[in-house]
């Protein structure tokens, strides 16, 4: 968007909170030093599990991939995201998730439709609608996603989410001052708002996932929140995880996911 | 050929004690009546009078609340409409738009499962016999009232009802065109020999039409009789000012030597009513008033004559007036008369007869005894 | 001026709004999809570019998948269709002929009630209803219909109950309006001539309302095909419609030009449908026709037909009454 112009730079003087901001979350590969970005909140892809249904130990996309075809088969659901979906497949044969390889996306489509679609019954925006209609007992969801329909239910113990290896995306919200924008003093003055440490936990609290604040982590423990672990990472799990990238592959990650619908409804 | 289009068995209905509520108001109460086979009787009354609850009834569209309905010796009280061998011509025909005319006279055939063959001989009959057989493949849109009106009896006749109703069917058509339908209708039906009962709130159509007239008001008959007999000799003061034009007057009896009444009106004009004609009580079975008793006294206008006063009048049965409105109806001349400063009355006399009068001074109104009809109801 | 104007325009001048509306929100809309779906994506930055016509697109739009979820969206619009048609037509009947009139708006009401109501909302209620854990569910297993839980939600059957649900007032409401338009004396008629009440819907109440049941199955039928609301929240993977990967398309894909020519694809489609089902239904039509024609004797007015004609008031001056009567029967007997 920056490069179609459609973005204004950020005045960081207009953002004296940007010093809160966690290393972690800033100067990342699509907006080096923050020119027109600022994370807004961040949260991985994992996937959350029935207990009961799924007694083996989970930890790897591989073994979604196993208990979709096996003991969860037609109790699966995917997320409505054509890149999370391929990534599944890409995961567990432990490949570049922004891959455009050809081959590599061959193969993955190859994975998913094949061997994944005929056993998924449903891809949902958000999967905590899906853990909380019941019925479903694979579902790959984001972390805070799979925290919230866990702490709707009313057995802790049924769920179990997992941030598989090797790999998994992280994904990152932004601030950004679109161009043109008629206020951009206050859009500024909005976004320090939302950064400073108070705005922050709250705003934490509210949506279920960091705001890439420094601090939150203790600030969240003192507070007793539930499920901490679903809301951060820890620190070996964010070490492996890959941010998602808008690449020429996308058109044919569409297309993967397209089909591996239709070869789940047929 | 016109054997086929009567009824094996005339149509004779019978009445008894029918009575039908809406929401517990009684639109007809407690009625009996005979219908004589092949006669054309009309139910005539003003809106509200119960004439077309009657007719729905006979029909099969209103349940009576009690009593009975029989045609010939078939109960027909509880029977289903499309069960009656009873058919109805609507008051807006009521003809299917998505049928052709053929298809609409056919369409009682079709549910009587009559041979094809059979259905288009008998269509063709019924088309022919109403002259719309050119426009059998016509749809009822395209045709005038008029001809509308003749599908919609062709759709009833061609299944040979024994009794059909006609429900104001000539309402919506001009005076002209209703008048020589009536003429039509009326041939028609004697040559068919079918039951006609004939709905209406148009006297002079029941008049012109019928065997025999059941004046009804307030859901219950008020006379049944000739047109000749409603009109000369009403049964009450309803009927007496429902058919015909009337005049009305409060009187009281004066005195009552054997039968001859003496009456003097609310302005001091004395009637002498003639006993024993038409319109004396005693003489027509209607209750009979006492001395001192007030009643209405019912003088047609055509029976008022009209001549230059020649002073106040010491004769009975003769009043001064004055006239205050002259029309010219055609074939006779209606005046409008007031008598002191409120009373108005009517008088009409045969354009022929009729011989110029002042306007501004009092005119002499004469009538005979035998003309005059007493009443003692409050109607 | 305003003369100038209305000379420009014409009679259509006191229709501006209805056609400005038609223009603005309707053809130009569906002609700027029809455009873009020429274009291509020329990177993953943009959403469509003009600059090379092609019918590229089109080709892309005709794989198995777009194919085969096609296929089962217009199974399930069909079924839809004929679903809301079979509920509506009793209730409307019902509604316009045996509700007394002065109760009928309450029972309107009720039949609209939901749609004041978002449509996500309603649909969203569906997934509670459906749940396995729901209270339809526990009922049908507590009443031992069910051996184990209702296992529909997020399935094609799910999806086929939501766009019933959702789509059935647009069938109730025309034919309810052509039911009840066709008024009582008409039904009254058909049972004066010997017609039962079965016999009546189908010859008079049915075919009067005709009208009804084409707008009410266009109403459905139309938009249905187009829906992915339902299917998105009932539907999981088997309930996939073509309204989804539309959206896909201009969502996650941001590739407009194959989006639209998708998009037309599915009007292409849908008129397709809509055409083949209006040419059968003037087939069977036609045949019910023919099947129930009335066919008159053609020796016309020979033999016995003229006694009855003859027996007619000719004298009586009523011929002259109707031009139009007198007119024709020149051919016939009276002339």
């Amino acid at each position: 968007m920056a490069e179609h112009g459609l973005l204004q730079p950020l005045q960081k003087d207009l953002i004296p909170n940007f010093s809160n901001m966690d290393p972690n979350f800033t100067d990342q590969v699509w907006d080096p030093g923050n020119i027109y970005t600022i994370c807004k909140a961040w949260g991985t892809t994992g996937y959350v599990y029935d207990t009961y249904t799924i007694t083996r130990p989970m930890a790897s996309w591989q073994d979604f991939l196993d208990a979709a075809m096996g003991e969860a088969s037609g109790r699966t659901a995917l997320l409505e995201d054509p890149w999370e979906v391929c990534s599944i497949a890409l995961g567990a044969a432990g490949e570049d998730l922004n891959t455009t390889d050809e081959e590599k996306l061959d193969a993955c489509e190859q994975v998913l439709l094949d061997n994944l679609a005929p056993h998924v019954r449903a891809y949902f925006g958000a999967a905590s609608t899906g853990m909380v209609q019941g019925g479903l007992a694979l579902l790959q969801s984001y972390n805070g996603d799979a925290r919230q329909g866990m702490l709707e239910m009313d057995d802790p113990e049924q769920w179990k989410f997992v941030y598989p290896t090797p790999s998994a995306n992280l994904w990152m919200d932004n601030w950004a001052i679109a161009t043109g924008a008629p206020h951009p003093d206050a859009a500024h003055a909005l976004i320090n708002h939302m950064l400073s440490p108070e705005v922050a936990f709250e705003q934490m609290d509210y949506i279920g996932y960091p705001v890439g604040t420094k601090g939150l982590e203790e600030r969240a423990e003192e507070e007793g929140v539930e499920l901490p672990e679903l809301i951060f990472p820890a620190q070996d799990v964010l070490d492996r995880l890959t941010p998602s990238e808008m690449n020429e592959a996308q058109q044919r990650r569409v297309e993967i996911f397209s089909s591996a619908q239709a070869r789940s409804g047929a | 050929m016109s054997a086929t289009l009567s009824p094996a068995i005339a149509g004779e209905l019978s009445i008894r004690s029918l009575h039908k509520e809406f929401g517990g108001v009684a639109a007809i109460k407690d009625l009996d009546l005979d219908i004589r086979a092949g006669e054309f009787l009309c139910l005539l009354g003003p809106s509200g009078c119960g004439k077309t609850t009657l007719l729905r009834m006979i029909a099969g569209f209103e349940e009576p609340t009690a009593g009975v309905i029989e045609l010939g010796s078939t109960d027909l009280t509880r029977m289903p409409a499309h069960k009656r061998p009873v058919n109805t011509v609507f008051q807006a025909y009521a003809l299917f738009p998505h049928m052709t005319v053929a298809e609409n006279v056919a369409y009682g055939l079709k549910q009587s499962r009559t041979p094809k063959k059979e259905i288009g001989q008998r269509v063709d009959e019924a088309l022919t016999m109403v002259r719309m057989r050119e426009f059998a493949d016509r749809s009822p849109g395209q045709l005038s009232g008029g001809q509308q009106q003749r599908v919609a009896l062709a759709r009833a006749l061609v299944n040979r009802p024994k009794v059909l109703l006609l429900d104001e069917p000539m309402s919506a058509l001009d005076r002209k065109l209703r008048e020589e339908m009536q003429v039509e209708l009326k041939l028609l039906q004697k040559r068919l020999g079918i039951t006609f009962i004939f709905v209406t709130h148009d006297q002079e159509e029941a008049l012109a039409m019928s065997d025999r007239i059941v004046v009804m008001y307030d859901g219950c008959i008020q006379q049944i009789g000739s047109a000749e007999e409603v009109y000369t000799r009403p049964a009450n003061s309803f009927v007496a000012g429902f058919i015909g034009k009337q005049n009305f007057v409060e009187a009281v009896v004066v005195s009552d030597d054997g039968g001859a009444l003496r009456l003097r009106s609310v302005n001091n004009t004395t009637i002498l009513p003639e006993p024993n004609a038409a319109g004396d009580p005693g003489a027509a079975g209607r209750p009979v008033p006492s001395v001192g008793d007030t009643v209405r006294v019912a003088i047609r206008p055509e029976t008022l004559r009209l001549r230059v006063a020649a002073g106040v009048p010491s004769a009975p049965n003769a009043v001064l007036g004055r006239i205050a409105g002259v029309s010219f109806l055609g074939d006779v001349v209606q005046y409008v008369l007031l008598i002191g400063e409120d009373t108005e009355i009517l008088s009409r006399v045969p354009r022929s007869d009729a011989v110029p009068l002042p306007t501004d001074e009092d005119v002499l109104i004469e009538w005979d005894g035998v003309d005059v009809a007493v009443y003692c109801d409050e109607a | 001026m305003t003369s100038r104007f209305r000379k420009f325009l014409g009679d259509s001048a006191l229709s501006f709004p209805t056609w400005a509306y038609m223009l603005f929100f309707f053809a130009l809309p569906v002609a700027l999809v029809m455009w873009y779906s020429f274009g291509f994506k020329p990177d993953q930055f943009t959403t469509h570019s003009m600059e090379q016509l092609s019918l590229g697109r089109y080709r892309e739009v005709v794989s198995p998948t777009f194919l085969s979820v096609f296929t089962a969206t217009l199974r399930i619009s069909i079924v839809g269709t004929l679903a809301c048609l079979v509920i509506a037509v009793p209730f409307a009947y019902w509604l316009a002929v045996k509700v007394p009139p002065g109760r009928r708006g309450l029972l309107l009401a009720l039949v609209l009630v939901p749609f004041w109501t978002n449509f996500l909302v309603r649909t969203l209620g569906w997934q509670i209803i459906l749940s396995p854990d729901g209270f339809v569910s526990e009922a049908l297993q507590g009443i031992g219909l069910l051996g184990s839980p209702l296992d529909i939600l997020y399935s094609r059957a799910a999806v086929q109950i939501g766009v019933i649900y959702n789509y059935l007032p647009l069938m109730i409401l025309p034919l309810f309006v052509a039911m009840d338009s066709a008024g009582v004396q008409l039904r009254e008629a058909s049972a004066d001539l010997g017609a039962g009440k079965w016999r009546t819907f189908f010859q008079v109440t049915l075919p009067l309302a005709t009208p009804g049941v084409i707008s009410g199955c266009l109403l459905v039928f139309i938009p249905l095909t187009g829906d992915y609301i339902t299917a998105s929240v009932l539907g999981g993977a088997n309930g996939t419609m073509i309204g989804q990967l539309v959206a896909n398309q201009f969502q996650n894909a941001q590739n407009w030009a194959l989006g639209s020519a998708m998009a037309v694809v599915l009007m292409l489609f849908t008129l397709a449908v809509v055409v083949i089902t209006a040419l059968l239904a003037l087939v069977v039509k036609a045949v019910i026709k023919y099947v129930g024609r009335v066919e008159l004797p053609t020796g016309q007015h020979a033999g016995p037909d003229a006694g009855t004609a003859a027996d007619l008031p000719e004298g009586s001056g009523v011929r002259q009454a109707e031009p139009a009567v007198s007119g024709t029967t020149t051919g016939g007997p009276h002339a």
